[in-house]
Formats: structure tokens, sequence, C-alpha cells
């Protein structure tokens, strides 16, 4: 771990204006060393006005993402996989 | 209209005029900004290399080798897209035009390949004509780690994002590719001077 | 959506020489649950804008929102912050976060280690929990430097009952009238509190980012699962 390193939380601000379900809690798979964590608990890294999110076992990328005014950039190759839980009144039946 | 905080005055700084590209603030201090873990490499590992548009190792230096190129003393003002400028800093470095010295290209375009995974695109007229330098002392000190040390880009005419810390190698391209920042929305020139920080700038 | 919201200060609280409590009524706050934070953003009649994360230190049943701030000198914010006055108002948007929380559906233990400012997300767990009667037993260890540094010490004494424990270690208290332990949180401390074979003790960890790894570290290598230590890092300074 590294000094620098902040935890996956400082992304939930910029994450709660794209996605609805709450993405701190999501659990991500890394798609370079298949490690599955929750979001918030990744390495951060705040390069305003970007936040890298990085797998705290191999170090790979798991998503950028930069806001500019109304426009967001997102790149979440690094995740092979997202699961989340949407709200119970959205289960289907 | 946008809300002010009365007396809120934030980090020392006094606004852009004349030298200082539009929207910067000129500050005292170096802030640092990072997209990982810094990079801590054993000098007996570093090494540059140049790539060619094949993909063929065209030149490599170890840190002995590079020790020994011609250096530079530069001065040069510093402009980051967070706004932050910084004026006369002062660096030593090796400069790129020395570096492609020896190597004939047709190539259009640069690719600076940086520790861990990060890197800058750039038209190679931006790194020549004594415009870009790979830099390893900055005050006259080694340069530090968390500034990019032991060797970085440094191309002042462009925002700083392009002055790749850490730096291993140029790649040279006959097509422009976006790097690491300009594939996620930064502009993929960066010229301070018309403020084009972000895509569409 | 998260959008930026007006909050107007109701109350300043001098907690220490070096930080301030501000109760806040903001229009629009849609309410939180106990360890998350907001955002604050301070303009300058410039332009300039600047932006920090505050952890709510207030329970989510309190009628008013409470952000506790330390001044650093060099910073850029909690100077201003920490020099408001009532009526005075600055923009936040949140709540934000939903890894980092605490609500008192959970009926499992917890371990609350706090170093420094990460006290403060903890306290607004422990006022969650003190405020509507939970049973689950919450234990807070929180780390100071000295005595004049300790935030909500009194309120802290008073939050301690047969289900909540209260242990403060001071680092660098000078003063012999100190009773209370001293040094760092150790691994011999925290060995004799995370009880392995209780497998479901849930574990919050708050502050300087080098707390923060050293305890979740050591927590970890104690045996507790590591999908129960949840860390909330701070950075290396505490920000500013």
């Amino acid at each position: 771990m590294d000094s620098t390193a902040l935890d996956g939380n400082v992304a939930a601000g910029i994450l709660a204006n794209i996605f609805y379900p709450e993405m701190t809690v999501a659990a991500t798979s890394c798609a370079h060393c298949g490690a599955t964590r929750q979001l918030g608990e990744l390495d951060a890294y705040v390069h305003s006005p970007g936040v890298i999110l990085r797998c705290t076992s191999c170090e790979a990328v798991l998503l950028r993402v930069m806001q500019n005014h109304n426009r967001v950039w997102l790149d979440m190759r690094g995740i092979s996989l997202l699961q989340l839980e949407l709200p119970e009144e959205d289960a289907s039946p | 209209m946008p809300f002010v905080n009365k007396g809120f005055h934030g980090r020392p700084r006094q606004p852009g005029s004349g030298q200082v590209p539009p929207g910067q603030y000129v500050v005292d201090d170096f802030p640092v900004l990072t997209a990982g873990r810094t990079p801590r490499l054993p000098l007996d590992q570093w090494d540059f290399t140049i790539t060619g548009e094949s993909g063929a190792q065209l030149a490599r230096w170890t840190w002995d080798q590079f020790q020994a190129l011609p250096r530079e003393e530069i001065s040069a003002d510093i402009h980051c897209v967070t706004k932050w400028t910084k004026l006369g800093t002062k660096w030593t470095g090796v400069s790129v035009d020395t570096l492609l010295s020896g190597i004939n290209t047709d190539a259009k375009f640069v690719l600076a390949l940086a520790e861990p995974d990060y890197s800058t695109n750039l038209p190679i007229a931006d790194v020549r004509d004594n415009k870009a330098w790979v830099a390893f002392q900055f005050g006259g000190e080694e340069l530090a780690a968390e500034h990019g040390g032991p060797a970085r880009l440094l191309v002042p005419h462009l925002y700083f994002w392009k002055s790749a810390k850490w730096v291993r190698g140029l790649q040279l391209l006959s097509h422009d590719q976006p790097g690491f920042w300009e594939s996620l929305g930064y502009n993929n020139y960066g010229d301070p001077w018309r403020e084009q920080r972000y895509q569409g700038d | 959506m998260l959008n930026w919201l007006v909050a107007t200060v109701t109350k300043t609280i001098n907690e220490t020489p070096d930080s301030v409590s501000l109760m806040l009524d903001v229009l629009g706050w849609p309410g939180h649950r106990a360890g998350q934070h907001v955002d604050v953003r301070l303009t300058a009649d410039d332009g300039y804008t600047a932006e920090r994360s505050y952890s709510i230190a207030s329970s989510p049943s309190s009628n008013e929102l409470e952000l506790t701030i330390v001044r650093l000198d060099e910073g850029e914010v909690s100077p201003y912050l920490t020099g408001l006055a009532v009526g005075d108002q600055f923009e936040l948007r949140g709540p934000i976060g939903g890894y980092f929380v605490w609500d008192n559906t959970e009926t499992r233990p917890v371990l609350l280690l706090g170093g420094g400012s990460g006290v403060v997300p903890l306290m607004s767990m422990l006022r969650c929990n003190a405020e509507l009667g939970s049973t689950a037993h919450m234990r807070i260890v929180y780390s100071s430097r000295t005595q004049d540094d300790i935030l909500y010490r009194d309120e802290l004494a008073a939050l301690s009952s047969d289900t909540r424990d209260v242990i403060i270690t001071l680092s660098r208290e000078p003063s012999s009238q100190w009773s209370g332990r001293r040094g760092r949180i150790d691994r011999e401390l925290l060995s004799r509190l995370t009880n392995v074979a209780e497998g479901n003790l849930l574990c919050f960890v708050c502050g300087p980012t080098p707390f923060v790894e050293a305890m979740a570290d050591t927590l970890v290598a104690l045996g507790t699962n590591p999908n129960n230590v949840k860390t909330e890092r701070f950075g290396p300074t505490n920000g500013g």
C-alpha cells in the first residue's frame, strides 16, 4: 500500500451522479488478476478532476473517471464483472 | 450567479498576467498529483529506450550511459491543467534532440511511456528543436520520486501532464495514439495559451 | 443525484484549540447514515474553488448536521471553515459513501479504531448506537496525541455503558495527570480486543493513511476476516 492512496469511497461523489445504485458497495472483479472487492475498498488516486481506482492486489487500473462541467468520461475496461444491488422496489418478480 | 464565500482566499496565488496563460494561478509550492503508487525504481534497473514505428528498439541508454550524455540547464514556467503555474523552475536534463540525433525517422508522433502504466502522446515536432528534455534534477538536486524521479519528461510549452513522470522511453508513431489522460477526456494537444485542457476546448 | 446544497451555520463549538464543530441547517438535506461524508466547496470571488471531504459527526437521527473540522495552518479550506460564525453559509453535497457505514439494524459487535480526526465518522456511529438504544456491542479505541487534542472528550466518557466501551490512548501527552493509556494502538491491544472466536466482529478504521494501513494489516494478521474490516483513509496528512 502507498501513502498517497485513498479509498474508493472518494469516487462516490462523482459516481453517484452517473449510477443510481450505491456504487461503493458494488463488487468489482479485476480484469487482470480476478480479485473481487467492493469498489469502496479499492485504492483510489485523485488527479483532479479525475479519479483512478486500482486493484489492491495487483495495482491494475479498474476504473478511470473524469468530469468536466457536465461531461463525464468513464473507462471501466479494468473491471471484468460488476455486481450491483438494486433497491428492493426495483427487484424483478 | 455562482455562490461566493466572502473572505475565502485559498492557497496563496496571484492571478494570471502577461507571462501566465489564461485561467492559471501562480503558486510557490509544488503540488503532487498522481494516478498511482510512486514507483521506486533502482537506478541499476533503469533504462531509457527509443522504439521505432515497427516496434524495433532504435536506441537504449542505461542510467550511467544517460548521465554521460550532454546535459543542459533549463529554466521554465510550468503549467498544470489543474490551474497552478510555477514560474522560473530550474531543471537539468538531456535534450530530446540529443536522444533523437542518431535516429532517422519519418514518424510524426511520439508516445512517451512511463511507470507504472502511464503514457502521453505528442506530435514529434513538439519534442524537437529545444522544446523537450528528459530531466533528472530539479532545483539543482536529484529529482524526488514524488515529482517523477529518477527522470521525467519535461515539455514546458504544454500542460504539465504531458511532462510524464517516471519516463522510460519514447515510442515513435506514424499515427497519433491518445495516452492515459488523452483517452479520458483531457485535450489531445494541451496548449496552455489556448486553454486546451479538455476535449472540445 | 447529488446536488450542491447551501448549509447555514447555526452553532459553533470549540472542541479543542485546533478544531471546531459546526452545527448546520442544510436546506433539502435528505438524511444520512452513520459514517458517510459530505463534499464541501468554497469559491473565492475570482472564481477559484477548493473542495474537500468531511465526515459527518452527527447521528442520522439528529435534527442538524454536524461537521468537525480540524484546522491545519497550511490548509486551504480548514482555516476558513474553523473561522465561520453563526449565520455564515457554504456549499456542500451529500451524503456520500455506502461502503463505510454502520446502521443500527446491524447486530454484530463492532470495533471502531480512530486516529486523530479519524474519530469523526466513528462518533456518528457511536451516537447512532446510543440514541437508538442499539444492543450491538460497540467499542472504540481512539488514538490521539495529547489531552488537548481529544475530540468529544466529555461526551465519549458519558457514552460508556455496558454495551459501549471507550478506550483513549495518547501518544504524546507530557503531563503525569493523564491516567489513561499511553502509546499507540499496538498489536497486543488489538489481539486482546479481537477475540478470533467471535468471527463476526465488524471493524471500522479511520484516520491518516499510515495509521489505517497499520491497523488494517494488524487486524487481518490477527485473523480478522478482511471482509469485516472497513477502512477510510484520510491521506498522508489530514487533508486541510
